[in-house]
């Protein structure tokens, strides 16, 4: 073998070691000499997550998953995690395992643990966090797709329960009477909106009242208001005192023109008998004229009379016309 | 080893490239419509690394290098220069059939190393000129379910083929009577039973190793 061939050989050894080496290292994430910072995360389950999965700090990639592992005791699972640079991380941090899509692919997402409080992140005792070499967060790990699938089936396996119970529950009478309670529902719908449109119009002037009224109250609140303020000020004048004075002297006023009239009262009693006495008089007037007494009963009671009365009446019209007619046939005046 | 293996990279890397290219299209054709297409670079990758690379660049090799060393030692053997070998004091095995061997051991892992840096590429190469699909993409689907172990057994595996390779075509060579029909016959053998050893190794070692 010369020379040449010996060259060409050890380059296509160190292409295909170079290719494998730096291919892998590149595929797996991990940088050519860059730094790591080392961190811990304890879950009691690691899900589907496997290494070289993405590491995430507020939706940015910021390391990969580094080794797996089950703890000594068997109490959780430590994921070794390689982070690219030291990031600043929240004060009460910890690590959430979920699935990143549907097809597979797990990541580990440093978040705050007081944006997830319904989350049971992994408790990190003083002595863990002495024992372990590295930084540690507690973790909390979703169900995996099996987990969720069998929380499904559980699910569903309700559902057919439940569906099998309303089987037997909804019979065909079942049904006419729920349609019967929808056609009624349907009534009362159209009466209502019927109701409401007609009450639209009142309700918008009562509406309206409602605002007069209460214009008017803000109004009478003013006025009131403004009666307060001068009843404070004719307290703080005053002038209370001598409307008070006022107020005595009418009293008095009020008491004497009681007392006349009192004394008017008694005056009036005694009109009051003297009209009582009159009348009684006139009652028995009348009594003696309905009983033919005297010449007006004769005159009630004999018609003859009343004829020559109207008689002798009539006579007397006759002689004052002919005395008004012929006034010398009865009046003869002589001045010599 | 340069016979075994540098003789070996052009049409190694030539299958490992439309390799790729096949992969990255039928990938996407099965993908679209329910798959996001960025699974197709974890599909390039995985596939690639883990069994096209190593049985398909061993399958090829199997032809061209088992064929050659079972033809030349068979050669070597109806022409009774083995028989000179061996009367002269020298040990045939080791003379003919270890380096050949440990050529094959050592260079088969090479040249599928560089196979499947050529599929790879290729299938990133046709991901972004055919398919709708951009590197960082392409670079997300082939980092995802990627894990170093998947190199170390293709390496592994390409290994045990170069050994099987060398090995059986070195028997076949050895064996080999009958003049010319038989060193035909003993060609084609090797590479017959070389590529069945291939497929074979290939089922043991997933079965074994993953």
């Amino acid at each position: 073998m010369n020379r040449g061939r010996e060259v060409l050989v050890g380059a296509v050894i160190v292409l295909g070691v170079a290719a494998a080496v730096l291919g892998s290292l590149w595929l797996s994430g991990r940088g050519f000499g860059s730094p790591r910072v080392p961190l811990d995360v304890l879950v009691t389950d690691a899900g589907q997550l496997r290494d070289g999965n993405a590491v995430k700090f507020r939706g940015v990639q910021i390391g990969r998953v580094a080794l797996i592992e089950v703890e000594p005791g068997g109490a959780g699972v430590r994921l070794h995690l390689l982070l690219d640079e030291q990031n600043p991380l929240p004060p009460d941090a910890g690590a959430l395992v979920a699935a990143e899509s549907l097809f597979g692919e797990w990541q580990v997402e440093l978040v705050s643990k007081s944006d997830y409080p319904s989350f049971e992140f992994f408790t990190i005792t003083p002595a863990i966090q002495t024992a372990s070499e590295n930084p540690i967060l507690g973790g909390f790990t979703y169900p995996d797709i099996s987990r969720l699938t069998a929380a499904a089936n559980a699910i569903s396996e309700n559902l057919q329960v439940l569906t099998s119970r309303v089987d037997r529950a909804f019979t065909d009478e079942t049904a006419q009477a729920l349609s019967s309670a929808i056609r009624d529902i349907q009534i009362i719908s159209q009466t209502l909106r019927s109701l409401v449109e007609e009450q639209a119009s009142t309700i918008d002037t009562l509406t309206a009242d409602v605002r007069a009224a209460a214009s008017e109250i803000a109004g009478a609140a003013r006025a009131g208001r403004s009666t307060l303020e001068q009843a404070d000020s004719l307290f703080a004048g005053g002038e209370l005192a001598s409307i008070l004075a006022s107020l005595e002297e009418v009293s008095s006023n009020l008491a004497s023109f009681t007392g006349e009239l009192d004394g008017a009262s008694e005056e009036f009693s005694g009109l009051i008998e003297s009209a009582d006495r009159t009348f009684a008089r006139v009652d028995r007037l009348t009594e003696r004229v309905e009983s033919g007494e005297g010449l007006l009963g004769q005159l009630f009671a004999d018609s003859t009379l009343t004829d020559r009365t109207t008689g002798v009446l009539t006579e007397l019209e006759l002689l004052l016309r002919d005395l008004r007619e012929n006034p010398g046939r009865y009046v003869r005046l002589s001045i010599f | 080893m340069s016979a075994v293996g540098v003789a070996s990279v052009p049409i190694a890397l030539f299958i490992a490239a439309f390799t790729g290219i096949v992969l990255a299209i039928q990938a996407s054709y099965t993908f679209t419509g329910t798959v996001p297409l960025y699974f197709v670079g974890a599909l390039v990758g995985k596939t690639i690394i883990l069994e096209l690379g190593p049985v398909l660049t061993g399958l090829a090799l199997s032809g061209r290098v088992g064929a050659n060393i079972a033809a030349e030692l068979g050669t070597m053997r109806v022409t009774e220069q083995i028989d000179a070998l061996e009367s002269l004091g020298y040990d045939p095995i080791a003379y003919l059939v270890v380096p050949r061997m440990l050529a094959g051991f050592l260079m088969f892992p090479v040249v599928v190393a560089l196979a499947i840096t050529m599929g790879i590429a290729a299938g990133w190469a046709t991901s972004l000129s055919l398919l709708d699909l951009s590197t960082p993409q392409f670079v997300r689907g082939l980092r995802l379910f990627f894990l170093s172990w998947d190199v170390q057994f293709a390496l592994i595996k390409s290994a045990t083929f170069g050994l099987t390779v060398t090995g059986v075509g070195a028997f076949f060579g050895f064996t080999t009577t009958g003049g010319a029909q038989g060193v035909g016959i003993a060609t084609t053998r090797a590479v017959v039973i070389s590529s069945m050893a291939i497929l074979a190794l290939d089922a043991f070692w997933a079965a074994t190793l993953l």
